[in-house]
């Protein structure tokens, strides 16, 4: 496709910093992920082998890989819209997501995070960490965080689908991110529920995404000023 | 009566000749018109003509349509006609005055038609003698002489009379034959390395270069249906008796083959390269002598001199049949049955040949097998130490892969039918010592424990699914009887029988068994007793793509092109299809046995043969390696030889294990949801970079004798019977590949006291880097499981020079990237990212620090082989091992 003149450009780009004069909307979808079958015991981390991490944390954390609510629902699941929206360029936040290191466990363990939108990594522990990004859209990057450093900022500039960020001094330490190019995105907590919001009318395809399982796909309809309902189940 | 009539005394009558002379001089008229014409209208002409048009609407259209508007032709096709459609050709012209009257000034429009009114008149029929605009264009190429009658004469082509775009990158889209040459910056232009002025077409092309239109320059279609396709729209017919025809543009990289002889891979021509690769794993120099690339490999098969031990006279009968229905993936080829002359005369050969290799080797002492093993713990191993990365394991197919990584996992047999083929004893003593059974094994030495090789053998004999046939072998009396008269007798009507059966049986079968394998070649490839001195049977090929045709016997086959390239291709294909029906006795039959190549490997293998040809001609233009492309190529030699790329990733290729290691992390328990991202952490280690990396002297004796590096790795850097002279080669290599000098290194002067040692000591230490969180330090070891530690630094400062170390501590991604090592000092914030109370916070101090305390470590006695026994963890194989040896 050919970019538009430069003139076009500057004037989307002006067009999209005033989100005034953009209409807003309030279609919105929710909904419920549950997991289906008997869940896998999750073994506690064993974290003897640091005992700075070890001593932060009364007794061992449960491994997070998947984390269940009452009624089975399930958190940390990634939810996006991956087609359907309007072919324009949504206004990237300025406020950074933050992505912690406390008590050598990366909190949250699923995240999204806008192109270009800074991502503040923090280093709490008093003990070394590294940063090891597993992009493959994006240059990947492996920093040291000493205790002298407790906090970077990186930006990633493409949006990606969800590649790992782990650390290589703590194996057991691994945090999930997905760079979007659209704020229409979600990750479920314990409850297992999600919203993406201010959505216009359209048909959009939504995906619900575990770090582990095969990802789903539903189709949802918005008309107006509603709220849909897609719920996901999951299972081994 | 007309005074014409008189005849004067004249012998002829004037009115009839003055009729005879006004005709002829009418037909003399009419013939100069005709040349005239003809000459206007040469097929040349005509497309250049075209070329001219063409050039105008290309140059003339506005830059951002340029690409659109020369594509649009092509998908067309105007040549359908086997000219330019007239639509086509006029169409543009029209189109572009218009575009032209729109942007251009009037003055310059003026010029323009000017010009072409000029070029109109230059090109006039009979003014086109002083200055045309159409001319012929030649090339005459000194240094690629061609052979005319005996003598030298320099080359001439003017293939570029018609070809007109060949060296303007703007006609890239344009129909053929004005499309530009692919690769200009390798190709043709000036300041490419084949400028064409000194290369010309036909060196590299073939063809007749002389030749002014299609079928005079003696174009070759590709396949049939080009063929069929020229033969309408060109009026093309294979010019008979010319030799140098044109190759067809598949196999256009043969010719790289004839100047980059000495290189051992040619970037770009991959086709060459994956045929010259074929070459050689499929043993093809076992019977041919090849070129001088192909020297000294050793026998591509394995020694027989033990088969007895290995094996059971069954198995050897169906391999010998047909050895891949017993392993798809084998490179032994198919001897019996090829042409379909399945026969009883097989079936005895085979037999004879059998009783022969059995009766010739020794069974030797068949051990026992000394301890048993845990199959689940073997499969584990053969995931992970390392075996795939020259087998395929049992239940994995590639064989339709072909790509250069399937090549690799095939450097070793595949490992599955192993129960049907051998003794778990057996399985276990090669293991341990491969070439204690064979002298000249590839297979390395793994350093398994005992444990560790029963456990493996427990899992390789998994009784599979193949099973081998208890053929019925018939009475070797008979099949004696049947064969030997054709051996041994030199004429029909003499049999041998008599005395032959006068003989002991077992002196039969050695006579008449050695005439077999004799035969057969199989001495070629295998080191069987008793044959020993064989030659090697096949015709040389070190020429063979500089064979005319006519030398070539294509015997019945009369469906292929009267080419040396269709019958070569044929043959590699159907070895035998060449056979004319009243060949019966063994020496008039052909003997090729049959390799199963894909159509992609034919054209490969076809296209690498068709390189190897008469040196002479290009004697002037050879590549002449430099002392360190020498170095290079003798390097290159050996790791495809020891299949170096099976495992570590080498000048950007290779790492051929590096799926089954993610399908083994991918499968295991804890990081199998990152087990691509993972993986190269649990790799054998990328080899960018090595000769700027370590010392070579270290490399010298890691070569001879390897010891675990990094503790993490279950996959073993094997031990290789490498002599002196290849370990030399290899350092050389390592270090020519990164223009580092040889074989003299730059020791480190480490300071080892002073404020400057002490800033170093205190980065290195807890508060601040941490390095001993991971990395071993001597006796030091990290805490954790040996899976998250790095490399010994008492044992890297002897390995690794002082400037890759500088360079890796400013950041080690680029030298090594997807390492687990982290960039301490991060480049986009390197002012801050140091510490602010060492060295005053400056990084570059702080990374002069770090690396000179870093060689102060590795003062003490750093042997190679010192380190694993004071490992202490019992998990790791490789601690192990010593005590077992």
């Amino acid at each position: 496709m050919k970019k538009p003149p430069r003139i076009f450009r500057a004037a989307i780009i002006v067009m999209a910093a005033i989100p005034a004069a953009l209409p807003s909307y309030a279609g919105t979808i929710t909904g419920t992920i549950t997991f289906e079958g008997t869940p896998p015991p999750m073994k506690p981390l064993d974290m003897s082998e640091d005992a700075v991490c070890a001593g932060k944390h009364q007794q061992p954390p449960l491994d997070e890989t998947l984390v269940l609510g009452d009624g089975q629902t399930m958190g940390n699941v990634f939810v996006r819209v991956i087609s359907g929206l309007p072919d324009k360029e949504f206004p990237v936040p300025d406020e950074p997501v933050e992505l912690t290191q406390e008590g050598c466990i990366f909190s949250p363990r699923v995240f999204g995070i806008r192109a270009g939108q800074p991502l503040d990594i923090l280093n709490p522990d008093d003990t070394l960490h590294n940063v090891h990004t597993f992009a493959k859209e994006n240059e990947a990057f492996n920093i040291a965080m000493p205790k002298f450093r407790t906090k970077m900022t990186k930006v990633f500039d493409k949006a990606e689908d969800m590649f790992p960020i782990k650390c290589d001094v703590h194996p057991w330490m691994v945090a999930y991110c997905v760079v979007m190019d659209h704020p229409f995105f979600d990750v479920t907590a314990k409850d297992g529920t999600y919203t993406l919001e201010g959505l216009e009318p359209g048909t959009y395809e939504i995906e619900a995404r575990h770090e582990r399982m095969k990802p789903q796909t539903a189709t949802v309809t918005i008309e107006g000023d509603e709220t849909k309902t897609a719920d996901f189940t999951f299972s081994r | 009566m007309h005074p014409f009539d008189k005849k004067d005394g004249r012998h002829y009558n004037v009115r009839r000749i003055n009729q005879w002379f006004a005709l002829s001089s009418l037909l003399l008229l009419g013939a100069v018109l005709w040349v005239v014409v003809a000459d206007h209208d040469r097929e040349w002409k005509r497309y250049q003509r075209v070329f001219q048009e063409l050039e105008r609407t290309t140059l003339n259209a506005p830059p951002a349509d340029a690409a659109a508007g020369s594509a649009e032709p092509q998908s067309e096709d105007p040549w359908e006609d086997g000219f330019w459609t007239e639509a086509s050709s006029e169409a543009e012209p029209a189109g572009s005055p218009a575009t032209m009257d729109a942007e251009a000034a009037p003055a310059e429009n003026h010029a323009r038609w000017s010009r072409r009114l000029a070029n109109l008149l230059r090109d006039l029929p009979l003014l086109d003698f002083a200055a045309p605009t159409r001319t012929l264009d030649q090339i005459v190429v000194y240094d690629l002489p061609q052979d005319m009658n005996f003598a030298q004469a320099p080359r001439v082509d003017r293939c570029t009379t018609c070809h007109q775009g060949i060296l303007r990158p703007e006609f890239v889209n344009a129909p053929q034959p004005f499309t530009t040459h692919p690769n200009l910056d390798l190709f043709l232009s000036s300041t490419s390395p084949h400028p064409l002025e000194q290369f010309g077409c036909t060196g590299c092309h073939g063809g007749r270069g002389r030749g002014t239109d299609f079928v005079s320059a003696a174009h070759t279609p590709a396949d049939a249906a080009q063929e069929a396709l020229w033969r309408t729209r060109y009026r093309w017919h294979p010019l008979e008796h010319e030799p140098g025809k044109m190759l067809p543009s598949p196999f256009a990289q043969a010719s790289c083959f004839s100047c980059h002889s000495d290189r051992q891979d040619l970037p770009g021509a991959e086709t060459l390269n994956q045929g010259l690769e074929l070459i050689e794993r499929a043993g093809c120099y076992g019977c041919h002598p090849l070129p001088a690339r192909f020297e000294d490999l050793g026998t591509p098969g394995p020694s027989l001199r033990h088969l007895a031990a290995k094996t059971t006279p069954d198995w050897v009968r169906q391999w010998l049949d047909d050895p891949h229905a017993i392993r798809p993936g084998t490179w032994m080829p198919q001897f019996f049955g090829v042409a379909g002359e399945r026969s009883a005369e097989s079936e005895a050969e085979i037999e004879i040949i059998t009783r022969y290799l059995f009766q010739r080797s020794a069974a030797g002492q068949r051990e026992p097998l000394p301890l048993s093993g845990d199959a689940v713990r073997g499969r584990e191993l053969l995931q992970t130490v390392g075996c795939l990365g020259c087998h395929i394991g049992p239940g994995e197919d590639l064989y339709d892969e072909l790509s250069a990584p399937a090549y690799q996992r095939r450097q070793g047999p595949e490992l599955a039918g192993l129960p049907e083929k051998t003794t778990a004893a057996w399985v276990f003593h090669w293991l341990k010592n491969p070439r204690a059974h064979d002298a000249g094994a590839k297979m390395p030495d793994l350093r398994l424990t005992d444990q560790e090789a029963a456990d493996l053998v427990a899992h390789l004999m998994q009784p599979g699914t193949k099973t081998i046939k208890t053929r019925n072998p018939g009475s070797i009396a008979a099949a004696l009887a049947l064969v030997a008269p054709e051996y041994l007798g030199t004429s029909p009507g003499r049999s041998p029988g008599p005395q032959l059966a006068a003989m002991p049986l077992e002196e039969q079968i050695d006579l008449v068994g050695a005439r077999l394998l004799r035969h057969y070649g199989c001495a070629g490839c295998h080191e069987i007793a008793g044959v020993e001195d064989a030659l090697r049977i096949g015709a040389e090929l070190t020429e063979v793509g500089g064979k005319s045709p006519h030398d070539l016997d294509f015997g019945p086959v009369d469906d292929i092109p009267h080419a040396t390239y269709a019958w070569l291709m044929r043959k590699v294909h159907a070895p035998r299809a060449f056979q004319r029906a009243g060949a019966v006795a063994p020496q008039q039959r052909l003997r090729m046995p049959h390799y199963r190549f894909s159509d992609e490997e034919l054209e490969a293998v076809t296209t690498a043969l068709l390189g190897f040809v008469d040196g002479h001609v290009t004697q002037k233009l050879h590549e002449e390696l430099g002392d360190g492309e020498q170095r290079i190529a003798a390097g290159r030699k050996l790791v495809r030889a020891h299949n170096c790329r099976g495992c570590h990733v080498m000048e950007a290729t290779g790492g051929a294990i590096r799926p089954t290691i993610v399908g083994w992390l991918a499968a295991s328990g804890d990081q199998a949801g990152d087990a691509h991202a993972i993986a190269g952490s649990f790799s054998p280690p990328n080899l960018i970079g090595e000769g700027k990396k370590v010392h070579a002297a270290w490399l010298f004796d890691y070569l001879g004798a390897p010891a675990p590096i990094r503790p993490w790795l279950k996959v073993r850097m094997p031990t290789y019977a490498l002599t002196v002279a290849e370990r030399n080669a290899l350092i050389a290599y390592f270090s020519a590949l990164d223009n580092e000098e040889f074989p003299f290194v730059a020791e480190a002067d480490a300071i080892d006291s002073g404020p400057f040692h002490e800033a170093g000591k205190k980065l290195f230490s807890v508060d601040y880097f941490d390095c001993g969180n991971c990395h071993i330090e001597g006796d030091k070891f990290p805490s954790g499981s040996p899976d998250r530690w790095a490399p010994d630094f008492a044992l890297s400062a002897r390995r690794l020079k002082p400037d890759w170390v500088r360079a890796w501590l400013y950041n080690p991604q680029p030298l090594l990237p997807g390492t687990k090592m982290p960039t301490y000092f991060d480049p986009q914030y390197f002012d801050e990212s140091g510490p602010d109370d060492i060295l005053d916070g400056d990084e570059h101090q702080q990374i002069e620090a770090l690396t000179n305390y870093f060689f102060t470590l590795g003062t003490g006695p750093a042997e190679v082989t010192s380190e694993p026994q004071a490992v202490p963890a019992p998990a790791e194989p490789e601690k192990t091992e010593k005590e077992d040896q």
